[in-house]
């Protein structure tokens, strides 16, 4: 049931420097734009054989411009972004997660989840899935953003504030 | 009042310096001597606690509740119940993290970050972090209901995820009645205790890394 349920909820699958494979019927509209104002996610965060979890906060702050904050269930911020349609900043980010590839990955996905807009052909690595349950609201239950590249996957499920 | 407080005040806002006395080096003896007698006699220590999360460039919190025990020597179990549950167990030189997909143990004296992190958590906890002069320098306040410590890393490494630790004791029994860890971004993550029990049975099987 359940499995039957999830498989019928992908709204949006697509593959970044492919062509955007869409569920036949809906339309690709970001849920961070338009009056959204904040989401709180669960998070999961697997890089190589690591393993970290914990809250990840998203806040529009102004016209176009997002915070992204992930900390650990213990508080520990793990990273601090903003988001803005020209530039990104990084305000902190885990020491050993501190690399420049980390950090063009993570523009690019959330540049690419946020503003639902496709990057450039080099991110031909990147995945995202965004599982959303219909007819129960339009917020995605569930965003999956791999990078096999580097052995990354990112999990974010839909909390209520 | 001198004129540097007075400056420092329309700076920070008066209402802290007005909350906060800082404590003279004899008050700041007495109470290290009284935290420390505590920490002595405590055996164990069973808490429920409320952390807060507070980002406060974007003014928003992540709230989580749990349930904490510690038992001498060395046993801790940090266990969050809300919004999911997330289990911290330390026995020794071992530790237990489990969330909802997944269970990792670890060796504390494998790494030097775990064996910081660990001590510095039992010393938390128990309020004998104060007296840490090796790795933390520290100055001790007075507020109505509560002495406050804030802490220093001096360890290069700690500072970076961590700018500073506050822990304020009770004033009437010397128990650590609530924790902050300070990040240099201005974010920080409070803890406060509540139905604190000194002392109670807590069976070893509570650290049971099973």
């Amino acid at each position: 049931m359940k499995s039957l349920r999830f498989s019928s909820l992908v709204l949006l699958f697509f593959t970044l420097g492919c062509v955007a494979v869409k569920d036949p019927g809906t339309q690709w509209e970001s849920p961070f734009t338009g009056s959204f104002e904040k989401a709180l996610f669960k998070t999961s965060l697997d890089i190589r054989e690591n393993h970290l979890s914990g809250y990840t906060l998203v806040k529009k702050t102004a016209d176009s411009t997002y915070h992204i904050i992930f900390s650990n269930e213990i508080g520990m911020t793990i990273y601090d972004f903003e988001l803005y349609p020209d530039r990104f900043k990084v305000n902190y980010l885990f020491e050993p997660m501190n690399k420049k590839v980390m950090v063009k990955m993570f523009e690019r996905d959330f540049r690419l989840l946020i503003y639902g807009v496709m990057g450039s052909r080099q991110n031909f690595l990147t995945k995202t899935i965004i599982l959303s349950e219909k007819g129960r609201d339009t917020w995605p239950g569930k965003i999956i953003l791999t990078n096999p590249g580097i052995k990354l996957k990112l999990q974010l499920r839909h909390m209520t504030l | 009042m001198n004129k540097v407080l007075i400056l420092l005040s329309l700076f920070f806002g008066s209402s802290v310096l007005a909350q906060q006395k800082q404590l003279t080096s004899a008050e700041a003896l007495a109470v290290r001597q009284n935290v420390r007698e505590m920490a002595n006699r405590t055996t164990s220590i069973e808490s429920d606690f409320v952390q807060e999360k507070e980002m406060s460039v974007i003014a928003e919190k992540i709230t989580s509740k749990g349930k904490f025990l510690f038992k001498k020597e060395k046993m801790l179990r940090w266990e969050y119940i809300s919004p999911f549950p997330y289990l911290i167990i330390i026995n020794k030189d071992q530790m237990l993290v489990r969330d909802e997909n997944k269970e990792n143990r670890m060796n504390l004296q494998s790494s030097t970050v775990f064996r910081e992190v660990n001590s510095i958590l039992m010393g938390a906890v128990q309020g004998t972090l104060l007296s840490d002069i090796k790795n933390f320098s520290s100055t001790l306040f007075e507020s109505k209901s509560h002495y406050l410590c804030k802490l220093i890393p001096l360890n290069a490494r700690i500072k970076e995820s961590i700018g500073e630790i506050r822990l304020y004791f009770d004033k009437t029994d010397f128990t650590v009645d609530k924790l902050e860890m300070r990040e240099s971004s201005g974010d920080y993550t409070r803890i406060t205790f509540s139905s604190k029990k000194i002392n109670s049975t807590i069976p070893d099987e509570k650290f049971a890394l099973q």
